[in-house]
C-alpha cells in the first residue's frame, strides 16, 4: 500500500509553489514550505513537496538515490517520466554530498531557448551563514550570504562554471526539514574583495 | 448537463505546465518563456496571458486586486474579478495596499507596491521586436544573440525626424541588463516602476503564449540615448478630482466645446487622496 | 463637475440581459433545440466542432445556438469550454482506408475501383431557392439504395504509388509522437504534422483564401484532386490495464489528397507530390483548401523557390487561428485611453516644437 501525498492536492501545491516562486525571486532567503506532504523515508517532505508540485509526465526526472520504494510513490503521484540519463533530467533531485552527476553534464539550454534547462532539487539538512560566500543579482536588495549546510568552494566554483554563459545555466532549490531557498541561475558570487551585508 | 470547475478554472496539468514556465521567467528575467496557453472563457486580447498567470499563482488567502486602464471599476476589471470571485471564491479589494495579487492592464499602480505582493501584467505582443521584425524565428535570434541594433536605428531614426522618441507607452526597457523588454502597454511614465521593484512582476501573453517576468530589485533600464535621457509625460495641471500632480492622468473631454479635465487614472489612488483630504 | 466613471457590474449585467433576449427572439416563435441544430444544420456544426477542435456534436450545436449562429463565437465557446477537459489518452492513428464511406470522388480518374460516389453533396445541383423549405412538412423524396461498397476501400492514390509515380508518404525515422499544439505552443520551425494541425483547426475561411491565392500564381503548384472522401471511422484507445483497444465510437471525416507538379532530383527520379487535408466532419471545401495550403508550406522541403503568402510558414500559420485573430482584432475597442493619452500628449509635444520650429527666422 503506497502512503498519501498531499492531503490536500490541489491547495498544498499552489501553496508550495508560491514559496517556491518567493524562493526564486529573492534567491538565498530561507522560505518556510506550509504544506509538507507524507513522504517515503530518505525523501524529505520538503523535497517531496516540491516533487510533488513540478512533476508530471511532462517531466523527465533523474534520482539516483530514490529507492525502490519512493520511485513507486512518486511514479504514482505524479507520473513522470524517468530520464535515461542526467543530460536529459529536466529535473533531478540530488542529495547534498552523496555522489552524483557533475553539474556541467546537466541540459544548461539552446542560447535561443535557455529555458531548456535542468532545475536540480537539492535535499539538504539546514543552511548557514557561517562561511557562506556572498551572493548579489536579480531578487537581492542587498547582497547576501547564505549557503546549505554540506557546500564548500569546490561546490560553488562547480555551480559558477555552469553558469557562466548565461543566460544558459541551471537553477536550483535547497530544501530539508521544512525550509526552502531558491538559486536561479542570473545570482552570482560577489567578489570577496567588496563588502557583503 | 452541469459543468463544474477545478479550483482557479485551470485543471492541475495546465497549472503545473504555467508553474514551470513562471519558474525558468524568474529564473531568466526579461526573457520570453514560450508555453502552452490555453482558451480562455475570455477572448485573446482581453487578459488570457494575466488571466492564465492569475490562475496558475492564485490561492485561498489570496486578495486579488484587479484593474484595467489604472481603474477597478473599468467593464474589463469587472469582468475579470468576478470571473476569478467565481471560480476561486478568494477575497477581492480595489485597494493597492490591501492586495496580494495584482492583476493589470496598461497601468501600474501610483501606490508603491510592497515586497511579497505579485503583479500580473496583461500582455499584448511580448515581442519588442514585432514592429520591427515579423518573423519569430528571427527575433529569437536577435535575443540570442543581445543583437538589438534593431531597436537603436528605429529610436534614432525618431530622433532624427520628430527630436524626440517617439514611443509613449509599451515603451522598451532592457533587462537585467541583458534581455530587451516589453513592459506590456504601460504608458512610459510608469516604466520607473519598474526598476529595483519590491513586487515581483509576472507577465502573461495569452495569444502570443509566452511568459516573462522581473524579479524584485531587478534593474531594469529604459532605452535612451546620453544627449536624449528618457524622460516620463508630465502634466499642467493636477488632477481635478484629488488635486495629485505626480499621477498619471486621463484627459476627459467635458463638452462639444472641446473642454477638458485631467483626472487621475488609478482609481483607488485619487479616492484614497480625496477620503484622506 | 465631472464625476468617474462608476457602475461597469450592473453595465455588464444589463448587457448580458439584452444579449439573452436578443438571442431567443421573437418569443412567439418555438425555441431551437439543439437536436434540431445537430440535425439540420449539420455544416454549421461540424465547422464549429473543426475549428473547435472537439468532436461532440451536442455540446456544438449548444455553442452554436447560444452564439446565435455566429460560428467564430461558437468556436470560442467550444475551445474555452475544451479547456477544462483533463486529458485522459490518445487514440490508436485512423486509417482512412477502412472508412465506411459515404462519398469518395477522383478528378484524376474516369473510373476507379469501387467507382466514383457522389454521396450526400449539392455539387450538380442547380443553386435555386428552394421555396418549399419556406414552409415545413414538404414531402420526402425516398432514400435511394446502392450496393455497398468493397470495404476497405484503398485510396485512388496508392495506384499511382504502386507505380512509383507518387512520392512515398511514410513517418520520419522512430515513428514520433507528433507535437500537440492544444497543449503546446506552436514553434518554429514547424514539422509536417504540426502545420496540418494548425491547419485542421484554422478558420475555413483563412485557408481558403490562402488556397486561393495558390491558384492564382502567387505558389502555384499544379494541383488535381487525387481522391476525396467522406465517411465514418471507427476510434480505438489502448488500454494498458486491459491489454487491449476499446472502441469509443464512430467519427464522421472528409480527407482530400491532392496530387501536385512532380519534383525531382539528381538522386530521385521524378514524381509527383502530394497536398494532404483531413478534417472531422463533412468538410470538403476545407480539406481541399487545406491540402492546397499543406503543399505550398512544402516548399522549402521539396526546395522551391519562397516567394508567395502560402509558403511562408509563420504568416499562414500564427494567422490561422480565428479564435486568437478575433479576440486581437476585436480587442481595439476595450478601452486604451491610458495609451492614447500618452499619444495625445506626445503628439502635441511634437507639434508645438514644430511650430517652434517653422516660427524660428533660421
Amino acid at each position: 500500500m503506497l502512503s498519501a501525498a498531499f492531503s490536500d492536492p490541489v491547495h498544498d501545491s499552489q501553496q508550495t509553489f508560491r514559496a517556491m516562486l518567493s524562493a526564486l525571486a529573492e534567491p538565498m532567503i530561507p522560505g518556510t514550505l506550509p504544506r509538507l506532504p507524507e513522504a517515503p523515508a530518505t525523501l524529505d517532505p520538503a523535497c517531496a513537496a516540491i516533487l510533488l508540485t513540478l512533476l508530471d509526465q511532462q517531466v523527465r526526472l533523474w534520482a539516483p538515490d530514490l529507492t525502490e520504494e519512493a520511485q513507486r510513490w512518486l511514479q504514482f503521484h505524479t507520473a513522470y517520466t524517468s530520464a535515461e540519463s542526467p543530460e536529459q533530467a529536466d529535473i533531478l533531485w540530488l542529495v547534498l554530498g552523496h555522489e552524483r552527476p557533475p553539474l556541467a553534464r546537466l541540459k544548461q539550454g539552446e542560447l535561443r531557448f535557455p529555458d531548456r534547462s535542468a532545475t536540480v532539487v537539492w535535499q539538504v539538512e539546514g543552511f548557514t551563514e557561517l562561511g557562506a560566500p556572498c551572493f548579489e543579482g536579480p531578487g537581492f536588495q542587498t547582497p547576501r550570504r547564505l549557503q546549505p549546510l554540506g557546500a564548500d568552494a569546490a561546490f560553488w566554483h562547480e555551480w559558477q562554471q555552469c553558469n557562466q554563459h548565461y543566460p544558459l545555466g541551471i537553477d536550483m532549490f535547497f530544501a530539508g526539514n521544512g525550509q526552502l531557498v531558491g538559486l536561479p541561475r542570473s545570482s552570482r558570487l560577489r567578489e570577496e574583495s567588496q563588502a557583503c551585508m | 448537463m452541469k459543468i463544474e470547475f477545478n479550483f482557479a478554472f485551470l485543471d492541475e496539468n495546465t497549472k503545473r505546465m504555467i508553474r514551470r514556465g513562471l519558474l525558468k521567467a524568474v529564473a531568466i528575467p526579461g526573457y520570453q518563456v514560450p508555453f502552452g496557453s490555453r482558451e480562455m472563457p475570455l477572448p485573446y486580447g482581453w487578459g488570457t496571458g494575466g488571466i492564465q498567470v492569475t490562475a496558475s499563482v492564485i490561492g485561498r488567502d489570496d486578495c486579488l486586486k484587479v484593474i484595467d486602464q489604472g481603474a477597478d471599476d473599468t467593464t474589463n476589471a469587472v469582468n475579470i474579478r468576478s470571473f476569478f470571485q467565481k471560480v476561486t471564491g478568494v477575497a477581492t479589494t480595489t485597494s493597492t495596499a490591501r492586495a496580494s495579487l495584482i492583476q493589470t492592464r496598461h497601468r501600474i499602480p501610483e501606490t508603491p507596491l510592497r515586497p511579497g505582493q505579485i503583479m500580473v501584467f496583461q500582455v499584448p505582443e511580448p515581442e519588442p521586436l514585432r514592429t520591427l521584425e515579423a518573423s519569430e524565428q528571427e527575433t529569437r535570434t536577435l535575443h540570442a544573440y543581445q543583437d538589438y541594433g534593431l531597436m537603436h536605428v528605429k529610436l534614432y531614426e525618431d530622433i532624427a525626424r520628430h527630436g524626440h522618441i517617439a514611443t509613449s507607452y509599451d515603451y522598451p526597457v532592457m533587462v537585467n541588463g541583458r534581455y530587451l523588454a516589453s513592459p506590456s502597454p504601460i504608458p512610459k511614465f510608469d516604466n520607473p516602476k519598474l526598476h529595483h521593484s519590491p513586487a515581483l512582476l509576472l507577465f502573461g501573453a495569452g495569444r502570443e503564449k509566452r511568459l516573462h517576468a522581473i524579479p524584485p530589485w531587478t534593474r531594469v533600464e529604459s532605452l535612451a540615448f546620453d544627449d536624449h535621457p528618457f524622460e516620463v509625460q508630465g502634466w499642467e495641471a493636477p488632477c481635478s478630482l484629488c488635486g495629485s500632480r505626480d499621477s498619471y492622468l486621463d484627459e476627459i473631454v467635458t463638452d462639444n466645446a472641446g473642454s477638458r479635465l485631467y483626472v487621475c487614472s488609478d482609481t483607488d489612488y485619487c479616492t484614497s487622496r480625496r477620503e484622506e483630504a | 463637475m465631472y464625476v468617474a466613471v462608476k457602475g461597469g457590474e450592473t453595465a455588464i449585467g444589463h448587457a448580458a440581459q439584452l444579449l439573452a433576449h436578443a438571442r431567443r427572439g421573437d418569443t412567439a416563435l418555438a425555441e431551437l433545440e439543439c437536436r434540431q441544430l445537430a440535425g439540420q444544420l449539420r455544416h454549421a456544426v461540424h465547422r464549429v466542432m473543426q475549428e473547435g477542435s472537439l468532436f461532440d456534436e451536442t455540446l456544438a450545436a449548444l455553442a452554436l445556438k447560444q452564439a446565435a449562429g455566429d460560428v467564430v463565437e461558437a468556436v470560442f465557446l467550444l475551445r474555452a469550454f475544451r479547456t477544462t477537459l483533463p486529458r485522459l489518452g490518445s487514440t490508436r492513428p485512423i486509417d482512412t482506408a477502412a472508412m465506411r464511406v459515404r462519398r469518395r470522388v477522383s478528378g484524376t480518374f474516369k473510373d476507379i475501383p469501387g467507382g466514383q460516389v457522389l454521396g450526400p453533396t449539392a455539387d450538380y445541383t442547380q443553386r435555386l431557392l428552394d421555396p418549399q423549405l419556406l414552409q415545413c412538412g414538404a414531402a420526402h423524396s425516398e432514400l435511394p439504395q446502392a450496393d455497398p461498397l468493397p470495404n476497405p476501400l484503398p485510396s485512388v492514390l496508392d495506384t499511382l504509388g504502386a507505380e512509383g509515380l507518387i512520392e512515398a508518404e511514410l513517418p520520419p525515422p522512430g515513428d514520433p509522437a507528433p507535437s500537440d499544439l492544444t497543449t503546446q505552443p506552436l514553434m518554429f520551425p514547424a514539422d509536417r504534422p504540426t502545420r496540418l494541425q494548425n491547419l485542421a483547426r484554422g478558420d475555413e475561411g483563412f485557408l481558403l483564401g490562402l488556397a486561393y491565392s495558390t491558384q492564382r500564381g502567387y505558389a502555384e503548384n499544379h494541383p488535381f484532386a487525387g481522391e476525396i472522401r467522406m465517411g465514418e471511422l471507427e476510434l480505438f484507445l489502448e488500454v494498458p490495464e486491459l491489454g487491449f483497444a476499446v472502441s469509443l465510437g464512430e467519427m464522421t471525416v472528409t480527407e482530400c489528397q491532392m496530387i501536385n507538379q512532380f519534383a525531382g532530383s539528381a538522386s530521385e527520379p521524378p514524381q509527383f507530390t502530394r497536398g494532404y487535408g483531413l478534417a472531422v466532419g463533412e468538410a470538403e471545401r476545407k480539406t481541399m483548401a487545406m491540402a492546397l495550403v499543406d503543399r505550398a508550406l512544402r516548399a522549402q522541403e521539396l526546395g522551391e523557390r519562397i516567394t508567395a503568402p502560402a509558403q511562408q510558414a509563420e504568416f499562414v500559420l500564427y494567422h490561422t487561428d480565428n479564435v486568437e485573430a478575433s479576440g486581437f482584432v476585436q480587442h481595439l475597442k476595450l478601452p486604451h485611453y491610458v495609451d492614447f493619452q500618452a499619444e495625445l500628449s506626445l503628439l502635441r509635444t511634437l507639434r508645438q516644437e514644430h511650430e517652434t520650429r517653422q516660427g524660428d527666422p533660421a
